[in-house]
């Protein structure tokens, strides 16, 4: 299908398509220009992470759907209330293979997923939300890259944006980190522990509350860059209301 | 009655805005000698200047880091004071201004790059121009209309706090939700209380669509940036996007 480059990043593009989706599309830098129209897959992007479920028994399995061969972690990746995903792929998936895996579960998936698995996982996705916010929340982490003249942003849970970026002040070389609130209605509730690693040794760790923090409010903390941080992780617990 | 006609200004003061934007060779030679205006017009178009460096350069850049992205800075203002209306449109001025000054610099580092059809040694950029075909002329119409309407759709977005990388993680995979949202969007644009509502507040009046649309609330909350997103795109006629030529919503 053809897509509409919007945005230029260092190894990607975002595309619009022209009945409104938004897309990743994976470009070397300089080989479109903003404006171009070029032809793309439906393949959405796939990250890696770990998740927990806070409220349901840890020792329970974590479910994967598998449709039609392939699984797409991103649909599945934010929270997933064991028993009702489980009853969810009992009732509503036919013919495929449903996989149970030791939480907490690292899953790495890629590849195309085909409209039905989309659907299917979309309507996974709405009611696993719902089941966590009635639960109380989610837990959630993730590792990040950090290096110097780094700066990424991510959304985390549902509407709740997390950025960082390395700079130097007088001297001393600082990550601010920021969590900003982008629902227009809901206020987020919960905490975030960041830890700055090297390989498996932890050089530093910061607490941040996140208390009522309302619709487009924004919370930022700085801490000190250790020499030799090579991961930043994130956990984070809380949900919106 | 205040309120109404208060909402109402600002209803009409915004589309005003919108469908009589100034076009940008016109505010180009306005703002010539302003220097704040040039610094904002500048800051504007980055993301455009940066797009014509790395394809130029055939790799990433950032500003504050690499060079080709100052000279592309330099380059785009010098576009700005010698720009007439004789050079054609401005954006393919500026790309040509750019690119011919990244040759100079690339030459000066030693760092020879084929040359395209943006000019071969020793020619000025008057030169460059006089050669081009009015059909290329027709063709840099078009771009510079495309790339003008992503600049602004952005710079909106931008308003509502809403970025594109946002817009990847949440816009709809099911094509039917994502149908849904639009006549969502598509039904609050052609509600003048409901678009009062939104531009006012800056939050969707999810109450009032509800009575419209029948539409689960959740959903709606869930999907809430993504109409947002549209309806700027309606109002902005958008037209890279079907619904806004009338051809998809469904």
């Amino acid at each position: 299908m053809k897509a509409t480059v919007m945005e230029i990043h260092k190894n990607y593009c975002i595309v619009m398509t022209k009945d409104g989706q938004f897309l990743k599309h994976k470009a070397a830098a300089g080989s479109v220009e903003i404006g171009d129209e070029i032809v793309i897959s439906k393949a959405p992007e796939v990250r890696l992470g770990r998740l927990y479920a806070r409220g349901f028994a840890i020792a329970a399995a974590v479910v994967v759907v598998v449709v039609g061969g392939v699984f797409s972690y991103r649909y599945l990746s934010k929270f997933y209330p064991v028993g009702g995903v489980r009853e969810l792929a009992k009732a509503e998936v036919e013919d495929k293979e449903v996989y149970q895996a030791e939480a907490p579960a690292e899953v790495a998936v890629t590849q195309e997923v085909g409209e039905e698995a989309d659907m299917v996982a979309a309507e996974f996705e709405e009611s696993a939300v719902d089941e966590i916010n009635e639960a109380g929340g989610l837990m959630y982490e993730k590792d990040f890259v950090v290096e110097e003249g780094i700066e990424v942003e991510e959304f985390i849970i549902d509407d709740l944006s997390f950025k960082y970026e390395t700079f130097e002040s007088d001297g001393e070389k600082q990550i601010l980190i920021s969590f900003k609130n982008t629902s227009g209605s809901l206020s987020f509730n919960g905490s975030a522990d960041i830890i700055l690693l090297s390989g498996d040794s932890i050089l530093k760790e910061l607490h941040i509350d996140l208390v009522d923090l309302g619709p487009w409010e924004e919370k930022e903390e700085t801490v000190v860059y250790e020499e030799g941080a090579s991961i930043l992780r994130i956990r984070m617990n809380g949900g919106f209301n | 009655m205040e309120d109404f006609k208060g909402s109402l200004g600002g209803l009409i003061s915004y589309l005003f805005m919108v469908i009589h934007r100034e076009s940008l060779k016109d505010r180009v030679i306005r703002i010539r000698n302003d220097s704040d205006k040039i610094n904002s017009l500048i800051s504007e178009f980055k993301p455009f200047i940066a797009s014509v460096a790395q394809k130029r350069a055939g790799k990433f850049l950032r500003y504050g880091v690499d060079d080709e992205l100052s000279i592309g800075l330099m380059a785009f203002k010098e576009a700005i004071d010698s720009y007439d209306e004789a050079k054609g449109n401005f954006l393919s001025f500026a790309r040509l201004v750019i690119n011919m000054r990244l040759i100079d610099y690339f030459r000066k580092q030693g760092r020879v790059r084929n040359i395209s059809m943006d000019g071969q040694a020793g020619e000025t950029i008057g030169e460059v121009i006089d050669k081009r075909s009015m059909e290329q002329y027709r063709i840099d119409s078009e771009n510079e209309e495309r790339i003008l309407k992503i600049i602004e759709y952005r710079k909106e977005l931008n308003k509502w706090g809403i970025t594109l990388e946002q817009l990847v993680r949440i816009s709809p995979k099911k094509s039917s939700l994502r149908n849904h949202y639009i006549r969502v969007a598509q039904v609050i644009v052609d509600n003048r209380k409901l678009l009062d509502t939104l531009l006012e507040t800056k939050r969707l009046p999810i109450k009032e669509i509800e009575k419209i649309i029948l539409i689960h609330r959740k959903k709606l909350e869930r999907g809430r940036i993504y109409i947002i997103a549209v309806v700027v795109a309606l109002l902005q006629n958008f037209s890279y996007l079907d619904v806004c030529r009338g051809d998809g919503g469904q």
